[in-house]
């Protein structure tokens, strides 16, 4: 330690300028975060439930649905139809929404004149009261509407919009209440389906965010300051604190992860735990810088590390460790909370290590704390000090009994522990996304969807009357809110066909013939489209979509287990899956995950305070407050009736290794205070009168930090800060009260004084080794959902597009103009030349700027592959050398500009999903206009946009304008072309002369302008080489 | 004298190229396209002017390390079929605690010829081997100024006269160079105190002779997925070492250049989106174990990664040494002898047999590129010496840019860098404006 304080006073000012510059450049990374709140991403893709969903996807279009529930006293009514009517109109036109499903929407199947007739369940709005009885009537016999798109008692009724899989939840949200503010009427009309209650629990993380931060900011700052009476303790111990919330913010979008619901704990944690370090130092040196003493301001800073930077390392080692042990946790989330809260308590612990003592050591030493106010201080807290060192120490026995019937008591609440994982319960009652959840389950039959597939003649009798089957029994499921199934809507036929008299009413046909002709007469009428939900267009495959209304997870998993058997053995069912299996599933990997997690921290812990103290038995002693405080945890959660749920189960792998700090310390000084000669009596006493003031700042600090959850949107959330509360208390009793009292009893071996100065000198020699820390970085790229059905035709514009431009060989001078938004210019001049090689597989093209003076001679020589990463190479004046650069960052700004590395270069046509959208008139030319979005997350990041949408000339395939979506799906930047050229004339290639990109997040602006371009195919192969770069 | 030969030879030959070569360097069925700047010929488009005005304060504690004016003029002949010619005209005025100095100097002047695939540049120019980040054992051509006080890499880079010529193969290269006069490395310590007794005498230089000339040969290959090079470099090292004659009862302490071997290899490539780069080098100095100026044998090796996410880019490197002739001088008669052998231990890095180093570069570009934010830092493991050279650039219109950073060594005393660190340490702001 003392080699170290020499190192960190010596070397200070690097030291210092080290870690705020690695602050401000991980600081900088956070506003490249984005969040995440679809919890069914929370899950590996490769789980068997996703991966069944993402078939069903594939096979039926979205599953996912959303509703617009209207509730009043009766719906049959002129007023709410209308209303109805103008909804599901409107709701077709709303972005993602693949297929509208109403009273207007859905069909009757009837019998007229003895002719099978198919319209709509609803044909008019009523204009009497006869009309309203007759409408009843008719829905009443309707199955596909009665029950599941108006409840049985007509109070209640929806419309449903199936979603397009990938539609961005925040914009659907925003449509939908856009529509419901457009389209006003005296009944109560409420949002729910998946898709809206993910994008209310985005918009609350957002929220959480701003308010919780602050929130826990202040406390922090206002319980330094109370604990220590100087604003340099309050300075230091806080900068470390924000520092660590910068670079692991900064962390998450490094890693290619998003914000969700898990990393607002986050925050909070390191507000909470990562001044802990810093408390202990600071307290130290508070200790130390009496009146009178001679140190100098350099001399007491180093005091700071030699004098306690051991228990400080050993308590942060712990936390570390018991972090990253939710490494490996089946959650995504959760594993990687785990490790950016390994990362940065490990920041906050070698910022304390180094930057406190650094800083510490340059500013100048402040006068003594105040005796009267530090004597008050002390004197309230040594009362309790006091109090707590005469009951371990007079009555260990008593104390060690009292704890373990407390324990016991509490633990057996684990009995009564459940585990679900209700998306909805994260709200607080009466909150808009439970009480609409509520109505649909209890009204319209729910919305948590599963799907049991069926695959060979779906026209097969024998297959339409199993399915049947299978179908009423799976409705006998009490949870079972309603089905839909191709086999229905046969017998919807049959009973428009026939008398109820007949034997045929309301039955499959028993014949191939028979079901095909029934099929026949009700396209006559019908529409195909009503069958895409339930059957393929070669009548493959079938589906029955059952909806529950429920939503705990634990039923859900017992009704999808039912289903199951009731499917069980059948060769023609293929996949029994959907979201509602995903979310079932969820609690089975959450108590794997709980399980590892509590295993894996406990060991490291173990073996960490093994290794410290050089003693499996301290070891085991200072895990006996962690296991009873695990125990407490459990059991309180199982008597309050707190469900262990994604986000509580993250508390005991947070708590084994915040928890064990208080032991740690208490043990440490412990043991110096017996190797001094002072008995176990008086060793305790002493300990607990001096290192307790440091433990009990550093658990209140946590308490208060994390009694800023309370003020979550979150209802886990809130609980999750109450009982972090609860268990951060139990651990400091079991530090300061439990543990000295076992001392006192057993006498430790591994704290006597003789012991001591042998592991002492083993420990001095292997501590020199230990002086190389390294910090292991993990990057994981997610992998990305991909659409099998891309337009062809919108791809082909898109190809016509890409090749109309391709030109075979080119010599141009540009000019790019950067204007910020108060019109100030930057210009850019440069020359190129290009030429396409491999039958336009491989376009090279050198790039070398010529104004302004700073960048004059800078080059770039590029290699675009069509199918591989690109080579690029740069010169630079001042490097006098040619240097092979990275390629893969194309999403990065070009040379300060709106525009980006890849609209500068030719994109590659299979990276996209393109679709075809109504054609535009872009400055008086016709332009079709193509959605393009990235088929994975990948290409989205790599490419900086997660959608775009290009207007393309139909006369010349020439790009005239182009809309970007950042990767939040929000429009960030337009580019629109003022000019084109038609470069070659003999294959009629063009390239674009001026165009401007507006960022309309910042209005900010930027104009490339070809000031000469001519076409040449014969461009010289040497051009294209470094020796061309340098000339 | 030799001095005014380099510049005089050079300017001849800038000149020369200036009004020799007015040809296009596009064949004439290019001429008047978008490969020239402008197609009306004129003597803008024939030569262009450029340069920059610059000023910068170096201080450290309550000195002021130097405090500086700098101006650059650039000429340079536009590209033409056969070759090309550039000069740059640099002049400096600067304050420090100790001294004031102006110096005015061509930092660069050569002439190119282009014949065929063979290029052949001649006159005073700096050449700069080796893909690893600013730590190459195989550039060893054109010497390096180690008490220049900039922010600018770059001009810790001097020049040399040089012959240079580029057969190219495409996607070989073969590179040949020849140094016909032996430059030094301006060393940080040329002008330290010495104690009584001793004093520095002028450097021990080597005849100019033909024999005493320096040549270097590279094949590079440049293909699309991976470049390299192998090297070898025959010559006066740049960086001299110390030695002492007495004469009169008086010791006099002068640096001594030796010959040397060098032979080197370095690639880069891409591995998905990692570059990977690294370099290695077998330096053989000339075999005279008797002579206490010259270093020993040595392997130096760097190996490194770089890594772009969007506008922050990482490049981490490790710097790795072996000293093949470690117990070289251990035998020492007297103290003068053993401190001289030290010294030159320092100067060559060879106070341990084994070295390692790390360098570690972030850069993060910030507010669409006007503002740049840079961190530098080398660490050396086995000596405790660590560099660390924080730096932020902005952007205040085209062409103007304000700089203000540190540049900061530390090291035990007996080390280079602690030498440089009583020395060298600044916090610095410098303002440039280009033309």
């Amino acid at each position: 330690m003392e080699k170290l304080s020499k190192f960190v006073i010596r070397f200070r000012w690097p030291i210092i300028i080290l870690f705020l510059a690695f602050t401000v450049i991980m600081g900088a990374m956070i506003r490249n975060a984005r969040f995440n709140a679809d919890m069914q991403t929370y899950l590996p893709d490769t789980m068997d439930a996703r991966v069944d969903q993402e078939k069903i996807e594939k096979i039926f279009g979205g599953t996912d649905l959303v509703m617009i529930v209207l509730k009043t006293d009766d719906v049959i009514n002129k007023d709410t139809l209308e209303r109805v009517k103008l909804f599901s109109r409107k709701m077709k036109k709303v972005k993602g929404i693949e297929k509208v499903m109403s009273l207007f929407d859905l069909k009757q199947v009837r019998n007229e004149n003895e002719a099978m007739i198919v319209d709509s369940a609803v044909k008019m709005i009523p204009a009497s009261e006869e009309d309203i009885g007759i409408i009843k009537k008719e829905i009443s016999e309707n199955d596909l509407v009665f029950g599941s798109v108006v409840s049985k008692n007509f109070t209640t009724t929806v419309v449903i919009g199936m979603i397009t899989p990938g539609t961005h939840d925040k914009s659907l949200a925003e449509a939908l209440e856009k529509l419901v503010k457009d389209i006003p009427g005296k009944e109560d009309v409420m949002i729910g389906g998946a898709p809206y209650i993910r994008s209310q629990t985005a918009l609350n993380m957002q929220r959480d965010i701003g308010r919780l931060l602050p929130l826990g900011l202040l406390f922090m700052l206002v319980f330094l300051y109370v604990s220590f009476r100087q604003f340099r303790g309050v300075l230091l111990s806080s900068a470390v604190v924000f520092m660590s919330i910068f670079v692991v913010l900064g962390f998450i979008p490094l890693f290619g992860w998003d914000i969700t619901l898990v990393t607002i704990i986050l925050a909070v944690l390191l507000i909470a735990v990562a001044n802990d370090y810093g408390i202990h130092m600071f307290a130290h040196f508070q200790d130390e810088n009496t009146p009178g003493n001679t140190f100098t301001k350099e001399e007491i800073s180093a005091r700071m590390l030699t004098s306690i930077g051991k228990p400080v390392i050993v308590a942060g080692v712990t936390t570390i460790a018991g972090l990253l042990c939710m490494f490996g946790h089946i959650l995504i989330p959760a594993e990687q909370m785990g490790i950016l809260g390994g990362a940065g308590i490990a920041f906050a612990l070698l910022a304390s290590l180094f930057f406190i003592p650094a800083m510490n050591s340059i500013l100048p030493k402040p006068k003594p704390l105040q005796t009267a106010a530090k004597g008050k201080e002390i004197k309230g807290l040594n009362r309790i000090l006091g109090f707590v060192s005469d009951l371990a120490v007079n009555k260990p026995r008593r104390v060690v009994i009292s704890i373990t019937v407390i324990v016991l008591i509490l633990a057996a609440g684990i009995l009564r522990l459940t585990v679900n994982s209700n998306p909805v319960s994260v709200y607080p009652h009466g909150h808009m996304v439970e009480k609409s959840s509520l109505l649909i389950n209890s009204e319209l039959g729910g919305f948590f969807p599963l799907s049991i597939v069926f695959e060979g003649d779906i026209k097969d009798p024998e297959m339409l009357k199993k399915m049947d089957l299978i179908e009423k029994k799976i409705r006998e499921i009490p949870q079972v809110g309603t089905t839909q199934s191709i086999a229905r809507v046969v017998r919807q036929i049959s009973r428009a066909l026939y008398n109820t008299s007949d034997p045929g009413y309301d039955s499959i046909p028993d014949t191939y013939n028979a079901v095909s002709q029934y099929f026949e007469l009700y396209l006559m009428s019908g529409d195909p489209e009503d069958f895409e939900k339930m059957v393929d267009f070669s009548f493959g495959k079938a589906m029955i979509l059952v909806r529950f209304k429920e939503m705990n997870t634990p039923v859900l998993r017992k009704c999808v287990n039912e289903i199951r058997e009731i499917v069980k053995n059948d060769p023609d069912i293929k996949i029994v899956g959907g979201i509602v299996d995903i979310f079932s599933k969820m609690d089975k990997e959450v108590v794997d995950g709980q399980l590892f997690s509590i295993i894996a921290s406990i060991m490291a812990v173990f073996i960490i305070i093994a290794f410290a103290f050089r003693s499996v038995k301290g070891a085991a002693l200072q895990i006996i407050p962690l296991v009873s405080a695990i125990l407490i945890l459990f059991g309180l959660m199982g008597i309050a009736g707190i469900e262990l749920n994604f986000t509580t189960a993250l508390l005991s792998s947070i708590m084994i290794g915040v928890g064990v700090d208080y032991t740690t310390h208490f043990t440490w000084r412990y043991r110096e205070e017996r190797q001094s000669g002072l008995s176990i009596q008086d060793a305790i006493r002493m300990t607990i009168l001096t290192a307790g003031r440091g433990i009990i700042f550093n658990a209140f600090s946590v308490i208060i930090g994390f009694a800023a959850l309370t003020f979550s949107s979150f209802q886990p959330v809130r609980i999750f800060g109450l009982l972090i509360v609860v268990i951060i208390f139990a651990c400091l009793i079991g530090g300061l009260v439990l543990i000295p009292s076992l001392f006192m009893l057993i006498k430790p071996n591994f704290c006597e004084p003789v012991k001591i100065e042998q592991n002492k000198n083993i420990s001095k020699q292997k501590n020199m080794k230990l002086n190389k820390i390294i910090i292991p970085v993990v990057f994981i790229m997610a992998a990305a959902v991909s659409y099998l059905y891309a337009e062809i035709t919108a791809k082909e514009v898109m190809r016509k597009s890409i090749e109309t431009t391709r030109v075979d060989g080119t010599e141009s001078l540009s000019t790019l103009v950067i204007m910020n938004q108060n019109g100030e210019k930057r210009v850019r001049k440069m020359l190129m030349v290009s030429r396409m090689y491999n039958n336009g597989q491989l376009e090279k093209k050198m790039v070398r700027f010529t104004a302004p003076a700073d960048v004059k001679g800078t080059g770039f020589l590029s290699f675009d592959y069509n199918e591989k990463s690109d080579d690029k190479w740069m010169y630079m004046p001042a490097l006098r050398k040619t240097r092979r650069i990275i390629s893969s960052e194309n999403a990065k700004s070009f040379m300060g500009s709106e525009f980006s590395y890849a609209d500068m270069s030719m994109p590659t046509l299979n990276d996209f999903n393109y679709k075809s959208l109504p054609d535009e008139t872009v400055n008086g030319e016709n332009c079709y206009m193509i959605e393009i979005t990235p088929k994975d997350e990948t290409v989205g990041e790599e490419n900086g946009f997660s959608k775009k949408i290009s207007y393309i000339s139909k006369r010349d395939f020439v790009l005239r304008k182009a809309e970007y979506f950042d990767l939040n799906g929000e429009k960030e930047k337009i580019l629109e072309v003022q000019s084109v050229i038609e470069v070659d004339k003999t294959k009629h290639k063009y390239k674009m002369k001026k165009m401007t990109m507006t960022n309309v997040h910042n209005n900010r602006k930027s104009v490339s302008s070809t000031d000469s371009i001519k076409f040449n195919p014969g461009i010289p192969d040497e051009y294209f080489t470094t020796r061309y770069l340098l000339k | 004298m030799k001095n005014l030969l380099i510049i005089g030879g050079s300017l001849f030959l800038f000149l020369l190229g200036l009004f020799a070569f007015q040809v296009r360097a596009y064949p004439e069925e290019y001429e008047g396209t978008a490969l020239h700047e402008n197609a009306d010929e004129n003597i803008s488009t024939r030569y262009n002017l450029g340069g920059y005005i610059k000023s910068g304060i170096f201080s450290w504690d309550d000195e002021f390390r130097e405090i500086f004016a700098e101006g650059s003029l650039k000429l340079e002949s536009a590209a033409g079929t056969f070759g090309n010619a550039f000069a740059e005209l640099r002049y400096r005025a600067s304050s420090s605690d100790s001294e004031d100095k102006s110096d005015f100097n061509f930092r660069e002047a050569y002439a190119e010829i282009y014949a065929g695939k063979l290029d052949i540049r001649s006159g005073k120019q700096v050449i700069v081997w080796g893909r690893a980040d600013g730590f190459n054992p195989t550039n060893n051509i054109t010497p390096s100024d180690y008490t220049v006080f900039s922010s600018e890499e770059d001009d810790r880079r001097m020049s040399n006269f040089v012959v240079k010529g580029v057969f190219n193969a495409d996607p070989f290269k073969l590179e040949a160079d020849w140094v016909p006069v032996y430059l030094s490395s301006e060393l940080p310590f040329g002008n330290a105190s010495m104690p009584a007794g001793i004093e520095w005498a002028n450097m021990d230089a080597p005849k100019k002779k033909p024999e005493n000339s320096t040549f270097a040969v590279k094949v590079e290959i440049e293909s699309a997925s991976f470049d390299g090079s192998l090297s070898y470099y025959n010559g006066y090292y740049k960086t001299p070492g110390l030695d002492y004659y007495i004469s009169q009862s008086v010791v006099y302490v002068q640096t001594k250049p030796f010959r040397t071997q060098v032979a080197g290899v370095d690639f880069s490539t891409t591995v998905g989106k990692y570059g990977l780069r690294g370099e290695f080098a077998l330096s053989i100095p000339e075999d005279t174990k008797e002579d206490l100026a010259f270093p020993g044998r040595q392997a130096e090796y760097t190996i490194g990664i770089d890594r772009e996410w969007r506008s922050f880019s990482c490049i981490l490197q490790y710097i790795g040494k072996y000293v093949i002739d470690y117990d070289r001088g251990a035998d020492a008669p007297n103290t003068l002898e053993k401190e001289l052998i030290a010294w030159n231990r320092m100067i060559f890095s060879q106070q341990e047999e084994w070295n390692h180093s790390a360098s570690l570069r972030l850069s993060l570009s910030l507010m669409h590129e006007t503002l740049a934010l840079e961190v530098l830092g080398l660490a050396n493991f086995s000596t405790e010496e660590v560099y660390f050279q924080p730096k932020a650039s902005y952007t205040i219109s085209d062409a103007f840019v304000l700089c203000a950073g540190a540049q900061l060594y530390y090291g035990p005393d007996d080390t280079l860098f602690g030498f440089m660190e009583k020395n060298k340490n600044a916090l610095f702001m410098e303002i440039k404006k280009s033309f």
